[in-house]
């Protein structure tokens, strides 16, 4: 019963970092595919607006991963 | 002045984000060291713009790697594809830099190559690994996703203003 309910916390976890991983490539992605219609990139303020929410979804990407990592290891160590 | 801060990598807008990036990176397989390196044409070689965990003597002595290096990463840009040693020291090829390795606290590293829209390495995404270390496919996929976030962000510099 505790192993199935750590199986679903993990697997809970592993896709919270797989949905923020997607979130970020494709919020990326966008902004990509909008500034290669630009000759020259200015960066200006709203582009400078946009990098620091893209930089935010890949923190976000690091927390999840850093959350499902911390889970594991602890469940690997009590279960020891 | 280093090549990265000519081209204006450097404290650019972008450099956050990648920083940001590598720290996914990492975490993503339990890495604990990472980097992010731009290809020098001019030297021919690999610079580090972006790292995470290392100690001023390891970056100091891999600041710049030429691309006929025996390294993990300069083999990786001659490849054109991803290089993933499980145990830096079963590796002929690291034999002299082993004990930098070991030094700093690493046994496994991965190099990825950053490959731009056309098709060329501009950069190299590194991690590395304290114990002996076997990528998963899952880390595979992963890695891949953040090369090519890492690529769009590069590809910037190229095209901005000095």
């Amino acid at each position: 019963m505790a192993e199935q309910k750590a199986i679903d916390v993990w697997g809970r976890l592993e896709v919270e970092w797989k949905e923020a991983l997607d979130a970020a490539a494709s919020r990326q992605r966008e902004y990509d595919a909008k500034m290669t219609n630009h000759l020259v990139y200015h960066f200006a303020a709203p582009q400078l607006q946009e990098l620091d929410q893209i930089a935010g979804l890949w923190q976000t990407v690091a927390e999840k991963r850093r959350a499902a990592n911390q889970f594991i290891r602890e469940y690997s160590a009590n279960s020891d | 002045m280093t090549h990265v801060e000519q081209a204006g990598y450097r404290n650019s807008p972008s450099e956050g984000v990648l920083s940001q990036l590598l720290s996914a990176a990492i975490l993503l397989d339990d890495a604990v060291f990472g980097n992010i390196q731009v290809y020098n044409c001019e030297l021919g070689g690999l610079e580090i713009l972006v790292h995470q965990g290392f100690k001023p003597d390891f970056l100091e002595r891999f600041s710049f790697v030429g691309r006929d290096d025996t390294s993990v990463c300069a083999r990786a840009y001659r490849l054109a594809g991803r290089i993933a040693i499980p145990d830096l020291k079963n590796d002929p090829y690291y034999d002299r830099y082993y004990p930098v390795a070991q030094a700093a606290g690493f046994r496994s590293v991965q190099s990825t190559p950053i490959i731009d829209s056309q098709g060329c390495v501009i950069g190299m995404l590194s991690t590395h690994f304290p114990q002996i270390h076997y990528l998963s496919k899952r880390a595979q996929l992963a890695l891949d996703v953040h090369a090519a976030a890492a690529a769009r962000l590069l590809e910037h510099f190229f095209y901005a203003p000095a």
